[in-house]
């Protein structure tokens, strides 16, 4: 019996609980963000990369966007780059205004000061056994590509503390060190200096690299910090999106309208309003669920009680003993209810323990589920 | 009584979430890397002693001015204490692209909106010097051998665009901290008054130059802003890279004329060219403080206002000197 109702009651409670801690989860991220700008194309990809950092954008937004908006005395612009990713996490190019927007707290370290340093999640500090100081190389976009773009090393100077979001897997590093990665900027060795001589070979009007000598990626290091430089004005390298947070209802507005059919092929939009799309799938599931739930609760206490009454039936002899040998119709009664809440309370109860047991460990996997989609 | 001790122990159950509210919480700030520090007086950090000096003057006592020796070269690095210290900063002040006096802050995370480039708003485009004929001429990448013409980043050696600088600083103060726009504008109300004199005792100078009828040679673009200040044709012969005497010899031959007195300014510390120019040239030297930091020039002055005015005084003591 109690295995029954825990059978019937255990699906929906489950799914229903899932879907809720999921709804709750991926609305208050999203509601922590409220509006952000990216080039014109899907609403959804724009906001799913900005949340979640999963998608990359086949349009992106120029620099100089984010300079136009940042200057705007009530308004907070914070740029997001998703292009390339570190050992598969994506690596996050913003500004350290990020991690006071997100309230992310540092388990060690501190922020990226200058381009080539990196704070990792705490998800990727975990499964790469990273510490303070030691390296992580960028991903090769391209294994095959002829152009050889050099995975860049960086250098882990922070570690961020769980929050249980996508924060957690990705790899945050200043917008400068991802143009570097992408080839926009780059250093140059001094080939003529007494450090290099072992690595080079002097001919007769050049010096050329030893070929064994070329380390396959590229490194900032105090002496060569000096000589990365930018090809071309910042203004016009690209960053994904930008985050915005008014400091007002009106502000916000204002901007918004700003960026209706405008020219520059930029879109304006609300992340909540975006996974509206998303969800809208979801929740559907949610609405079947919930008139499933019904049917099936009706269906199982009509069960319940034609096994209750059958059971009275065939216990009746039992309880005509019991009133002959003194005990009150009354107590009998009590016995018998106090004997069917025990069965509902420990079903359910059960039903909602492990609802809530799989909620606990289903829920992240769940948003990364959505995420990865 | 065992009520009372009842009560007493709910009502101080009942407290213990609220001793969090206490007054040194309020007194917290948030820094940028999410961590909570102890209120002090806000960081504004300025690029060059210019800034520094004149931010100084404007905030008085209400915040703390840092100017970060951020140097990104092998020798002595970047410091990772003052970057962060930067980071900090509730304001970066900075010259701006056209008279860029920083370009280490393209290595470092700074965040935009904290950055304010204060020559932007405030200069005419006249008013910044492109030098035409020096191209810093390199090769990389695809591109092959390209040029870009140097921008002179030195443009605090002019008072009058100072006060174009400290209008800028003002406005941004304003903005980031808006309640203390009276002591602001009072502060700079008199930084403007003593660049005035500066400015005033430029022209006191350029009037001596006109009528001395002398030539004035300098010995380097990055002197550009303090010439025109003057009112002087641009007039220089060397660039960094110090030739070898001979050749800045004969190069300051050819533009002495003639007739008259010649002058020449030298940027900053001197050297053996300067020693041995001085001796072979025959011509009168002044030397010019390019007021790049504190201590690495000899000099009385100790901050920005009185090394400017420094300068002008020793190119009027020289002048008189000549007409002696």
């Amino acid at each position: 019996m109690i295995l029954c109702l825990f059978l019937t009651a255990v699906l929906p409670i489950t799914v229903s609980r899932l879907l809720s801690s999921f709804e709750k989860g991926i609305y208050a991220r999203a509601a922590a963000t409220p509006a952000v700008i990216g080039a014109q194309g899907s609403r959804l990809d724009l906001a799913l990369q900005s949340l979640y950092f999963n998608r990359k954008l086949e349009n992106t937004v120029p620099y100089s966007e984010f300079k136009r908006v940042v200057a705007i005395p009530e308004i907070t612009a914070i740029p997001i780059h998703v292009h390339h990713t570190a050992r598969g996490y994506p690596i996050v190019a913003t500004n350290n205004d990020y991690f006071s927007f997100r309230s992310l707290r540092f388990m060690h370290g501190r922020p990226f000061g200058i381009i080539g340093e990196c704070v990792v999640g705490a998800s990727v500090a975990g499964a790469l056994q990273l510490k303070l100081g030691h390296s992580l190389l960028s991903d090769r976009p391209d294994l095959l590509g002829l152009a050889g773009d050099y995975p860049l090393k960086m250098t882990v100077v922070g570690i961020l503390a769980g929050r249980n979001s996508s924060d957690d897997g990705a790899v945050f590093v200043d917008l400068k060190t991802q143009w570097v990665i992408e080839g926009l900027g780059h250093g140059h060795q001094d080939l003529e200096s007494e450090e290099q001589a072992e690595n080079v070979k002097r001919e007769s009007d050049r010096i050329v690299a030893l070929p064994s000598k070329v380390v396959p990626y590229t490194e900032i290091t105090p002496e060569n910090l000096a000589s990365f430089h930018f090809h071309g004005s910042l203004d016009d390298f690209p960053i994904s999106a930008i985050i915005i947070e008014a400091q007002d209802v009106k502000q916000e507005t204002i901007l918004e309208a700003k960026y209706q059919n405008n020219q520059r092929g930029l879109q304006f939009i609300r992340p909540e309003e975006s996974l509206e799309t998303l969800l809208s799938t979801l929740f559907k599931v949610k609405r079947f669920v919930s008139v499933n739930t019904w049917l099936v609760g009706i269906s199982t206490a009509m069960l319940t009680g034609l096994v209750m009454l059958l059971s009275l039936k065939l216990r009746q002899g039992e309880m005509e003993t019991m009133f002959k040998i003194g005990c009150e119709r009354k107590a009998i009664a009590t016995i018998q209810i106090t004997e069917l809440g025990i069965i509902l309370a420990v079903g359910l109860g059960l039903a909602i323990a492990f609802a809530i047991l799989l909620d606990w460990f289903a829920t992240r996997g769940l948003e990364n589920w959505i995420a990865g989609q | 009584m065992i009520r009372r001790t009842i009560f007493l122990v709910f009502v101080s159950l009942l407290a213990l979430p609220l001793s969090g509210c206490s007054e040194n919480q309020s007194r917290q700030q948030r820094t940028n890397d999410g961590s909570e520090s102890a209120e002090s007086k806000p960081i504004i950090a300025a690029t060059n002693l210019a800034l520094e000096s004149m931010t100084k003057a404007i905030v008085g006592d209400f915040g703390e001015v840092i100017r970060p020796q951020v140097q990104p070269d092998p020798e002595s690095g970047l410091n990772m204490d003052e970057v962060i210290r930067m980071q900090r900063a509730a304001v970066v002040f900075t010259n701006g692209p056209g008279a860029n006096d920083a370009p280490w802050l393209n290595l470092i995370s700074l965040n935009e909106s904290r950055v304010h480039a204060t020559t932007k708003d405030e200069f005419e485009l006249s008013d910044f010097i492109q030098v035409r004929d020096f191209y810093t001429v390199h090769s990389h990448g695809d591109e092959g051998e390209h040029s870009h013409p140097w921008l002179v980043p030195h443009c605090w050696l002019n008072p009058r665009l100072a006060k174009a600088q400290s209008l800028s600083l003002l406005n941004r103060l304003i903005k980031s901290f808006p309640d203390q726009e009276a002591l602001f504008r009072t502060n700079q109300k008199e930084l403007i008054e003593e660049l005035g004199e500066v400015e005033a005792l430029a022209m006191e100078v350029a009037k001596l130059l006109g009528a001395g009828n002398l030539t004035v040679i300098s010995s380097d673009p990055r002197l550009l802003f303090f010439t025109r200040s003057l009112k002087l044709e641009d007039n220089y012969f060397l660039w960094f890279d110090l030739p070898e005497p001979s050749v800045a010899l004969k190069a300051i031959q050819q533009r002495k004329p003639d007739k008259g007195d010649t002058l020449l300014l030298w940027a900053g510390k001197g050297g053996s060219l300067k020693d041995h120019l001085k001796t072979s040239a025959g011509i009168t030297m002044a030397t010019v403080n390019l007021i790049e930091a504190v201590g690495d020039e000899t000099d009385s002055a100790t901050n920005y206002i009185s090394k400017l005015s420094q300068n002008y005084q020793t190119i009027k003591m020289a002048v008189e000197g000549m007409n002696d």
